[in-house]
């Protein structure tokens, strides 16, 4: 089977293993059609069909300079969220674990897993890249449900996990990062239990300068691999 | 303690799941849109058209002008407001940011931005900030023209530059809020620029190419009679690039301006059309075997009593579903509908229907049940009657159901002392809200 559609099904299962675990919560109001939360242009099943530019044959500038914030680790304490990267590239991803668009955070976890086991495979380059997810839900997501969060990725290189004290905290990390996060209501004003994200990841590099933002419709996992290396390539 | 099990029926969510991310039909929004926004979802409550101001009309200044669309609501066909920008800037196209919170228009002949904030009051829309150095911070580009979404930036093809004001140009790339990131000058076989669609799933971007400042700020007439400016300032190509490396790959030799790109939005679909707006002619750019691309010219556009005669056309629209390609004319002021299910075998469903006695953009709803037109194309190239006055500016809203166009409702620009309407974007209540759609 392909490359691309072994990470296809990856995808699926991840999608089905993360729908699953939504459904055995009540966060998720019943009625709320699956369909109308995919909310973006790409249509249909999304696998992207090219070969990413080799490592070092393209540029990409700096787009912004992110601030080092507090976060809180999975265990709960407070650290600093470049303090946790330590000098390293990173590639960083703003989920919420009871997310249920297949083109959202199932998406980006399943990406971020197959770098893992890339990474995993390659031992000098790991040492070098940090992969760190962050919840934006921290009324649920917090540092119990994040600790189970990374048992499901089975991490195999340097991945963190991250959740934040209070939405206050989080929301200056979000404008820090131009991540548009907004709670989704029923027709009754109460929350759904859902969130309308467009899907971002950063890519970081050593500096905490942003290189590159990702979203569904070019996102893959070597894609994300070549940039590192790039940036690397850069840095030398 | 809380355990994640994989329901029996695990097994059987997997087709489950491709189905519904196969299921995509029935929402509204506009068909021509960067890949990496969310889509409105339902019924479009408002169209914000960007406007070009004209002296003595109003206030003389280019404008924002929200109208409502959504027949349930008392605002229906109704302009609801005005946000001027103060001054005129030749406003023409714009573009929303990746989270549909911000709609850029830029002024060709200023080359000044102004990004207008949409989320806090959909119904009315206020300048929140305005790229002011825009030669000076890209390095000698001017001429804003399409300003397209990519996650956390946008990306901009514009028009000319600022050493000579000829065609040549560059593309260029700013944060959402308005911070320079870089400058691509086009590739020197295809120097020119007009618009900038991307194809996310191929990692391919297509441009094409019309012509610089000295031309598009002169009168039709003068430049249509000089022979330099028709011949080596104007644009023949269209070029294909790697995305993510923003490397040019291909050059096609598309003759006539070709002006508006629009990739084929369904799955496993890997081409689009580009209309050479004074060639006559609809090109269909197609993936080979190879993964090279080649352009072959798929409609003739030409009139069959007159094929000498050029068929301007302004702007082309491409259904959802990749079904209808709509064409726009001018000069005729006629719209044609063509089956492009067989992209290599078009039909012509309606052959120019009037709409006005100009036209140029077209916009359609996702579910293409709803089809507006304005009339715009520059202030100095847009129809005039024999007293020096505009000779119609609107705004029009229609259906169509498959065979029939049918007029709805029209805002006359000129009678509202609006000015020259031209760019369309959706918006929707609802979804700057964060609501849901109500359960059926």
């Amino acid at each position: 089977m392909s490359k691309v559609y072994r990470y296809f099904f990856l995808l699926a299962g991840l999608s089905v293993f993360t729908g699953s675990s939504v459904w055995s919560h009540s966060d998720v109001a019943p009625r709320v059609d699956q369909g109308e939360l995919t909310n973006i242009y790409i249509q249909g099943t999304y696998h992207p069909e090219f070969e990413p530019p080799a490592p070092g044959t393209y540029e990409l500038p700096v787009i912004h300079t992110a601030k080092d914030h507090k976060v809180l680790d999975n265990s709960g304490n407070k650290v600093g969220l470049f303090e946790s990267k330590k000098g390293k590239v990173a590639v960083l991803s703003f989920i919420y674990t009871s997310c249920t668009d297949p083109t959202g955070c199932p998406l980006s976890s399943g990406v971020l897993q197959r770098v893992d086991q890339i990474l995993a495979k390659n031992p000098e380059l790991a040492d070098k890249v940090t992969l760190m997810t962050m919840s934006f839900d921290p009324e649920r997501d917090n540092p119990k449900r994040m600790k189970k969060w990374e048992d499901k990725m089975v991490p195999k290189t340097d991945w963190k996990f991250f959740t934040s004290e209070d939405p206050e905290q989080l929301q200056i990390i979000l404008d820090d990062f131009n991540q548009q996060v907004d709670k989704l209501y029923n027709q009754d004003g109460k929350w759904s239990g859902l969130f309308r994200h467009v899907l971002k990841v950063f890519l970081l590099d050593e500096e905490n300068n942003i290189r590159n933002i990702y979203s569904v419709g070019l996102f893959s996992p070597q894609l994300v691999m070549n940039d590192v290396e790039t940036v690397l390539i850069g840095s030398q | 303690m809380e355990r994640y099990r994989l329901p029996r029926t695990g097994l059987f969510l997997i087709p489950i799941m491709f189905l519904m991310m196969s299921f995509q039909s029935a929402f509204a929004d506009e068909t021509c849109q960067s890949p990496y926004m969310p889509k409105i979802v339902g019924q479009e409550d408002y169209v914000y058209i960007i406007t070009v101001g004209v002296a003595g009309m109003g206030d003389g200044s280019d404008k924002l002008v929200t109208i409502g669309v959504n027949p349930k609501k008392e605002t229906y066909g109704k302009i609801i407001s005005v946000a001027s920008v103060g001054g005129r800037h030749e406003f023409h196209h714009g573009g929303l940011t990746d989270d549909r919170r911000y709609l850029w228009a830029g002024g060709l002949d200023k080359s000044k931005i102004f990004i207008f904030d949409l989320a806090t009051d959909p119904a009315n829309p206020k300048v929140a900030n305005v790229i002011e150095n825009y030669a000076k911070v890209t390095g000698g580009v001017v001429g804003p023209h399409t300003m397209y979404a990519l996650p956390g930036r946008m990306i901009i093809a514009n028009l000319s530059n600022s050493k000579d004001y000829s065609g040549r140009t560059a593309l260029t790339e700013f944060t959402n809020d308005g911070k320079f990131i870089r400058t691509i000058w086009m590739p020197d076989d295809a120097p020119f620029g007009y618009d900038i669609r991307v194809n996310a799933r191929l990692n391919r971007m297509l441009t094409s190419s019309f012509t610089g400042r000295n031309n598009y700020m002169r009168n039709l007439k003068e430049v249509v009679e000089d022979e330099n400016a028709m011949n080596n300032d104007s644009g023949n190509e269209v070029v294909l690039w790697d995305l993510h490396a923003r490397k040019p790959l291909q050059i096609f030799k598309t003759p006539g301006f070709p002006l508006e790109i629009r990739w084929a939005l369904m799955p496993q679909h890997n081409y689009a059309f580009v209309h050479a707006a004074a060639g006559n002619t609809i090109y269909l750019i197609d993936r080979q075997e190879d993964g090279t691309f080649a352009s072959k010219p798929i409609i003739d556009l030409s009139d069959p009593k007159d094929p000498e005669k050029a068929m301007i056309t302004g702007d082309i629209s491409l259904s959802a579903e990749d079904k209808y390609l709509f064409v726009a004319f001018i000069f005729e002021g006629t719209t044609s509908i063509y089956d492009v299910s067989d992209p290599h075998n078009p039909k012509p469903v309606i052959t120019h229907q009037k709409i006005g006695g100009q036209i140029n953009m077209i916009s359609q709803s996702w579910d293409g049940k709803r089809i507006y037109f304005t009339s715009s194309s520059l202030s100095k190239w847009d129809a005039m009657k024999e007293d020096g006055t505009y000779l119609d500016q609107y705004f029009k809203s229609y259906s169509w159901d498959g065979k029939k166009l049918d007029h709805l409702f029209t805002v006359d620009f000129l009678k509202e002392d609006l000015g020259l309407a031209h760019l369309m974007r959706f918006g929707q209540d609802r979804f700057y809200k964060n609501l849901l759609p109500p359960a059926e």
